[in-house]
This record gives C-alpha cells, structure tokens and sequence, in this order.
C-alpha cells in the first residue's frame, strides 16, 4: 500500500471540542442565569482549546536526512509557536532538536485546525493532543520497525535499534509498506521527568531567516513560476463610504498599467510594479457618497456603564446595602480606542495554478476565514482556495482576516495574472479593527477588619469578539466575552457585583492583544489600590489579605516573589521626591501574572526606569521564548499606559501615519527583569497575560509618587 | 543608469528614477531584507547604509542619490557566508519575535558600532530610539548591541 496521506484529510478529531459557550436558546426567563454561566465557564475555561485533524501524517514526515518535518497549523507572529510546537512533537518522536524542521499548513494541504491562532492558546491547547498524536505515531513506527526487523526495539535519537546492532531510521519505518493503523487506545506519553526537549529554551527556529533576510513574510512572496504584477485598490475616504461613480481615463493612459478591475463598490488596478499601481489608483477620479461622520463624543456617549442593558455577569452575596453606607469609595475609569498596527502592514499573494485552484499567501491569524472570505470573493468552492499563511510581521489580533487575501485573488482572477498587493501604512491605521473604548464605574466598600465588604464593577466595552459572531449569539450571551476578558475578581469579597455593557459603536472594533484583559485590569487593579488607600494598608498587603483558595495560593506567591525581585518593602518607602513603585497582578487563562512598575515624575514627564515581572504559566515549554512575550507585553502595557490613543474627527480616525500615533521607543524603555515561577501545572496562556497590570501598577506608582490618581488612559500628569 | 549594492553594479531604467530606493531594492533587485513599515521615514525598518550612513530607503527616492552612491542593505551585512558581529549578537539573545524590524534595527546599530565601538546606554537608546519595534523587543536589542560591541572588538 503506498502512502498517499497527505490527501486523505482524514479527519479523527484528539483533544477538545471548540468552546462555543454551551448556551442553550430560548429559555428567556434563565438568561440571567445562563448568561453567569456562561461568563463563569469562559473566564475560567480559557480560549477555546486544541482541536486537531488526528492524521499523524499529516502531520510528521521524515526526509531521507532523518530530518522531522511537521507541518504545523498555527501560524507564527514572533510568539513563537512554530518552536514550541516542535519541541513537543520532537520530545514525544525521539527526535533530537537539531533534526526538527517547523512548516505551515495550508488551508487545502497538511493539517486542518478548525480554530486558527490567537488567545495565548497555540502552546497551552496543543500540549496534550500534539503530544498525543507524536506518541501514537511513534507507537505505529515502533510496531513497524519491530515487524521489520523481527526483534524489540529502542528508539533513540531518532533511530530504532535491537539488541543485535540492527538500526532502522525513523524515515525508514515511516517508509515501510503496511496498513498504518492507529492505536486502539492512545500511546504512552512519555513523563515530564523524562522530557529532554520540552521545558529548554531551545533556540527558535525563525530567528536566524528573520535576521539574514530570507523571504518568509507576505510583503515578501512572489510567484515562483511567472512574472509577480502588483495591485491596487481604490479605499474610500471614510470607513462605509459607498461608490457612486469611477473615471478611469487618466489612470488608462499611465505606463506599465495592465489592467483595472471594476467591480461592485470595489476598483482595483494591477500594474508592472507597485508604485505605478498606487499612483494610478490615485489617479481614478471616484464620486463617494459618505455615510454620518463620526465624531469621537458619538463614540463615547454610547459608552454607558450605566446602562439598564448592561448584563450582570456575576454576584455574590449582597452589595447593594453596603454600597450605600458612607464608607464606600466610587471611581470612574477609562480607556480609549487603540490602533493594533503589525510593523509589517497586511499584503497577499494571489496565483490562480494550473490545476483551478486559487493559492493565496497571506498574513492571517485565521486561515479558514480568511478562505472563505477569499471563496466568496471569487466565486469558487472553498475546496478550491488555498489559504497558506505566511510567517507574520506581527498580529496582535488584527490578522484575524486578511482582507488583502481578498483583494489580490480578485486582482489575480480578473487579470490572469500573480498578482501582490501590500497595504500602505495609511491603509493600516484608516482601516484598522480598533481596540474598543471602555469605561468602568467601580464602587467598593471597607469594612471594619480593613478588608474589601463589597465590590462593584461596571463595564461598558465596544465589540471586541462579537463582530465576528453571529447575532444571535450576541443577543443570548449579552455581554462580549472578549471585552469582559480580565473583569473577573481575584480577590476573596463577600458582596460582589459585575456588570458589562456592550456598547454598539458606528466603527470597527475588534481584538487587540489581550482583548479586554488591559482595560479591565487597569480598572480593577487601581481601584483595588485606592480600596488599599481607604483602609490606610500597604498595597501588597492588603492584595495578600484578599487572597484565598488554590489560584489566590498561586497568586499570592506571585505577588511575594515579585516583592521580593523589586525590594518593594525598601524601596516603596523611599521618600525620593517624585519617584515611587506600584504593584499590580492578574490571572488571565490560567496564568497568573504579578508586577512591580518604578516611576519617576519630573514636571509632567512619566517615565519608567524599571519594571519587574513573575509569571506563573504553568508549565513552560520554552523559557527564553515565554520571557521574551513577557517583555514584548511590558513594552505593548506601557505603551498604552502612556501614549497610545486614537480619536475620531469627521469619520477619520486620528492617526494614517506613525506620526500621528507613536509608539513606545527604546529610550522609554524601561530595564525588566523577569522571572517564570516553576509549577507542576500544564502549560497555560503565555503571549498576553503579562500585558494585564502594566497599566495599572503604573498608575499605582504614579500615585505613590505624588499622590495623584489617574483614572484615564493614557497617563498623563 | 547604475546604483552599487553591496558592492554589486544594477542597472535601472530611466522611469526608476522617481521610484523609492526601497521598493527598488525589494521588487526590482529581490533584496527583500529591507522592509517596508511606513513610507514615511517614522518607524527605520527600511534602514540601509548609504555611503556610511544610516538612510531611510522608503524616503529616498533614486534621482536623489549621491554620485557613485555606496548602498548596503543587510544582505550586505554577511560576508562570505560569516554573519556580523550584531548578527551574532541578535541570535545569541534571541531578540526577534515577529522580525519584521529587525533589519533596520541592525542597520541602525551598526552605524552605531563603526562611530562608537563602545557605546554606552545612552548613546544606545539615542541612536536606536527612531527604530521602532511593535513586538517590544527593546531591552533585548539594548544588550544585543552591547554584546556585539564586545564581539566586534575581539
């Protein structure tokens, strides 16, 4: 029997089912019930989980080098995944890490993943069914070479060998002619004792291309059979503007045009090279007719934390009574729209192949959306789109669609030809999927022990998940649990209210790294601070009163260990003028997060010279890697603490350059120290967490330092 | 007409004169190491040498290049197969996540390290603050640079 797998898309599904909720419909008078329930099960359940196509060769093919290919379907953006999920397939192959090759599937060939890349999910949810799938396979190879040699055998290194001095290589076995057949029940996974891969900081295995310029990302892919054109497409001046009329006539007579595609509310051009493309897209004159122009007061006085629609998310016991009494404390908090902006902006690769199907390379965290959304483009059956993503010049959710992928496959099939098309800056920030605006109303109460007697905290979001779900789904589960991401409590309080408002704003907003973790954590851990204030007791302190049960003993060794880094007893008493230390922590997926911000106040200059950080993920498949999300997440909390913002002025968002929008430099940039906490627990969320208390532990430093309080993102004295 | 990367000799045509040494270099000549972020000389992912100095190739359009203009990209940076000393560096701390910077950022630094073989964190921080990195791969670049001045210098 020949191997012919790689078609066979077989597909027995190892690992979890997709978190859609579990919400059942119509029963109306249990949604508030249901609608806890359901918040309950999202915030402690995490990101929907591994789900993965169960044909081992689909995934792992050996070359005549003995070398591991795995055909991965996470796509890599700097976190890396790609990495990880070698170090776990290689540890459960026998395959030493030198011989481990990482590739991407695509949406037609290699593995299927019904979910995509997002959710500080790709490690964490793959670590079982991964493992799993390799160990089945290294089951079937060793029943194969032990067929072959007719003796028991070992694997090591990559090659089986018996007692007699008989070797079979893995490609070998993988080669024998036989009914590869899947075990009964699954394979042995080999013991975490046992790991000599998993849990070492092996060295990513894109690093090297990504500094010796090899062409890996989407700006960067050309046809490799024919001559690459380059397209263009017209953008209207504002979001939800609609084409009334097009002259083309100047735009026809420009050198090196080869074609312009006019389509419903769509124009599009492809040229010989690419800024011939952009000046003729300049050049065709288009009537559009504008939709209401937003103003940024449109946007913020939908924000309604108030609201009589707001969903209650969770209670305990009774705050209302409490809440009243005069010892109660009431804050607002805020924070503004935020552009995700990848350095490398979107663009896409279209090539229509000989055999009728429609190969794109793109940059998308969701290649099953992305395909469809293609399909639909062009009119063809999504079994006839190949979506293959490439290495990515970062995500940050924003490649959630690739809406270039859709552009270059209409340009292509219109024109004949390959056809690239990049998104120019400017594209970037005027079409971005924006963080959504929040504001917080928090209320809480001491009571006599000094401790938190009640706690209320309502949140009014723009969508974050919710403009990718159906309505439906919307309208049972109330509340967006993207933008609710964070809101959850982590301290012990007897009377406790949550609330959410989801606020329809007339602009895209979408999700940004961590969703609604960073909001909801600046709201919740400041005012824990000012709650800390209240009862005259030491921030930390009274973090380490609230905490109780397994993850407050998990977060509370956090908070120690992270005390003790920063010498936060010592130095939080140094009376320097305008300097001070603030502390903030979060759990997010299962990863508890605990950081000590250092400010120094000079006029109205905030800046930061150190920031300590433990983290507490689990299991960490690779240290280095995970540190380095950890610093990446300090650079993307400060960032936001202290600059990042976008308003809306006559339906334009504030910034098409970086200009307009800057971001942290390194000359803002603080020294970090970071440290991963051991832990028998399987490996949780890495690429986000630590983003969470930036904001907030800068805020608490800021007001240690003059005991001022700031409640707005962003910081400004 | 001619323009000399890494010590290579191109020719171009006439109607490239008005065209961004950037996209030259990156769909003309297939150098795609120098990348595009922002068209506008803010973010220096698309830093090259030019005659020495750090230029922002998406800014500079070809007619407006110095006679016998000397052009290093960072497919330049390697030598018969040996990588540079910021190469090095880079790799060895791993600073990279997305990538999609990190040219500039060593285009940048090398600058640095030619004028200053030792520079100290300021001079780092001052040099490199107009090369952003989205990932926020800051703090491991500051010590890559100060690892590849110790490697330039043995």
């Amino acid at each position: 029997m020949t191997k012919n797998w790689k078609l066979s898309r077989r597909k027995f599904l190892i690992g979890f089912g997709t978190v859609t909720g579990g919400i059942a419909v119509g029963i109306p008078f249990l949604l508030p019930y249901l609608r806890r329930q359901a918040f309950q099960f999202l915030s402690q359940g995490g990101p929907p989980s591994g789900n993965i196509d169960g044909d081992p060769q689909l995934w792992f093919e050996f070359t005549n080098q003995n070398l591991l290919h795995i055909n991965v379907t996470k796509v890599e953006m700097g976190q890396g995944a790609h990495t990880a999920l070698g170090q776990l397939a290689a540890e459960e192959l026998e395959v030493p890490w030198e011989n481990v090759r990482v590739f991407q599937a695509g949406t037609l060939l290699g593995p299927t993943d019904s979910f995509g890349t997002g959710g500080s999910s790709s490690v964490s949810g793959l670590f079982i069914p991964l493992r799993q799938l390799a160990a089945n396979y290294r089951f079937m190879l060793t029943e194969a070479a032990q067929e072959h040699l007719n003796s028991t055998v070992i694997l090591k290194n990559g090659v089986f060998a018996d007692t007699n001095g008989n070797e079979l290589t893995l490609n070998e076995a993988s080669l024998l002619e036989r009914e590869w057949i899947a075990p009964e029940t699954d394979a042995t996974l080999k013991s975490k004792k046992t790991f000599k891969i998993i849990g070492k900081s092996v060295p990513r295995l894109d690093i090297e291309s990504k500094l010796t310029a090899k062409p890996m990302y989407s700006y960067d892919m050309k046809s490799s059979k024919n001559r690459t054109y380059y397209g263009a497409v017209a953008r209207p001046p504002v979001v939800g503007a609609e084409m009334q009329d097009v002259d083309t006539n100047q735009a026809k007579n420009l050198e090196s045009i080869i074609s312009i595609v006019l389509q419903d509310n769509f124009v599009g051009v492809v040229a010989e090279d690419r800024e011939t493309a952009l000046d003729a897209i300049r050049a065709i004159k288009i009537n559009w007719k504008l939709p209401k122009l937003i103003e940024n007061d449109d946007i913020d006085l939908l924000l309604d934390p108030d609201s009589n629609k707001a969903v209650e998310l969770k209670r305990v016991g009774d705050s209302s009574s409490s809440l009243q009494n005069s010892n109660a404390i009431s804050a607002e908090y805020s924070t503004p729209l935020a552009a995700t902006v990848p350095l490398e902006p979107q663009s896409s690769l279209a090539e229509l192949g000989d055999d009728g199907i429609m190969y794109v390379r793109t940059p998308t965290q969701f290649p099953n959306q992305t395909t469809a959304a293609v399909a639909e483009a062009i009119g063809f059956d999504e079994n006839k789109v190949d979506v293959t993503p490439t290495y990515l010049g970062g995500g940050f959710g924003r490649r959630q669609i690739a809406e270039s992928a859709r552009e270059a496959a209409i340009l292509a099939i219109e024109s004949g030809l390959p056809v690239h098309i990049g998104w120019t800056r400017s594209d970037e920030f005027l079409f971005d999927r924006f963080r959504p605006p929040t504001k917080h109303k928090l209320r809480g109460s001491i009571n006599s022990n000094g401790t938190i007697e009640a706690y209320e905290h309502r949140q009014s979001s723009g969508d974050v998940l919710f403009s990718q779900l159906p309505a439906i789904a919307g309208s049972i589960a109330g509340s967006d649990f993207g933008a609710t991401r964070g809101i959850d409590i982590i301290y012990n309080i007897p009377n406790l209210k949550l609330y959410a408002h989801r606020a329809k704003l007339p602009i895209e907003t979408s999700a940004w790294r961590g969703l609604g973790l960073l909001a909801n954590t600046f709201a919740n851990e400041s005012f824990v601070d000012e709650l800390a204030f209240h009862a005259n007791q030491d921030p930390l302190q009274f973090r380490l009163d609230h905490l109780s049960g397994e993850t407050g003993t998990l977060v509370r060794n956090a908070l120690l260990h992270v005390a003790k880094m920063s010498n936060w007893n010592e130095l939080q008493q140094s009376t320097k003028e305008g300097s001070g230390m603030g502390i903030a922590c979060c759990v997010d997926y299962g990863t508890i997060v605990a950081q000590v911000v250092q400010v120094e106040i000079n006029r109205d200059t905030i800046s930061v010279p150190k920031v300590w950080s433990v983290m507490d993920s689990g299991l960490v498949v690779n240290p280095n890697g995970a540190k380095n999300q950890v610093e990446g997440n300090i650079i993307w909390g400060l960032g936001s603490a202290l600059k990042e913002e976008i308003t809306f002025n006559k339906g334009i968002p504030s910034a098409k350059n970086f200009g307009d929008y800057q971001l942290l430099t390194i000359d803002e940039s603080p020294e970090i120290f970071v440290e991963l906490l051991p832990s028998d627990r399987p490996p949780q969320g890495v690429g986000e967490p630590a983003i969470g208390p930036i904001p907030a532990a800068l805020a608490n430093a800021i007001f240690a330092a003059t005991g001022k309080r700031i409640r707005k993102l962003p910081l400004t004295i | 007409m001619e323009i000399n990367v890494n010590d290579k000799r191109f020719s171009l045509q006439d109607s490239d004169q008005n065209r961004k040494l950037l996209w030259i270099l990156r769909d003309k000549l297939g150098l795609i190491g120098t990348r595009y972020g922002c068209g506008a000389g803010y973010c220096g992912a698309c830093t090259v040498h030019i005659n020495g100095q750090a230029t922002r190739s998406c800014v500079t359009p070809i007619n407006s290049l110095p006679p016998n203009a000397k052009i290093v990209t960072v497919e330049g940076l390697t030598s018969d197969g040996k990588l540079h000393p910021i190469q090095q560096a880079f790799i060895e701390l791993q600073v990279p996540q997305c990538g999609w910077c990190m040219s500039g950022q060593m285009m940048t630094a090398t600058t640095l390290l030619n004028k200053s073989p030792n520079p100290s964190r300021t001079e780092i921080r001052n040099t490199m603050k107009n090369n952003y990195c989205r990932c926020g791969c800051y703090h491991r670049i500051t010590k890559a640079i100060e690892l590849a001045a110790t490697l330039k210098n043995d």
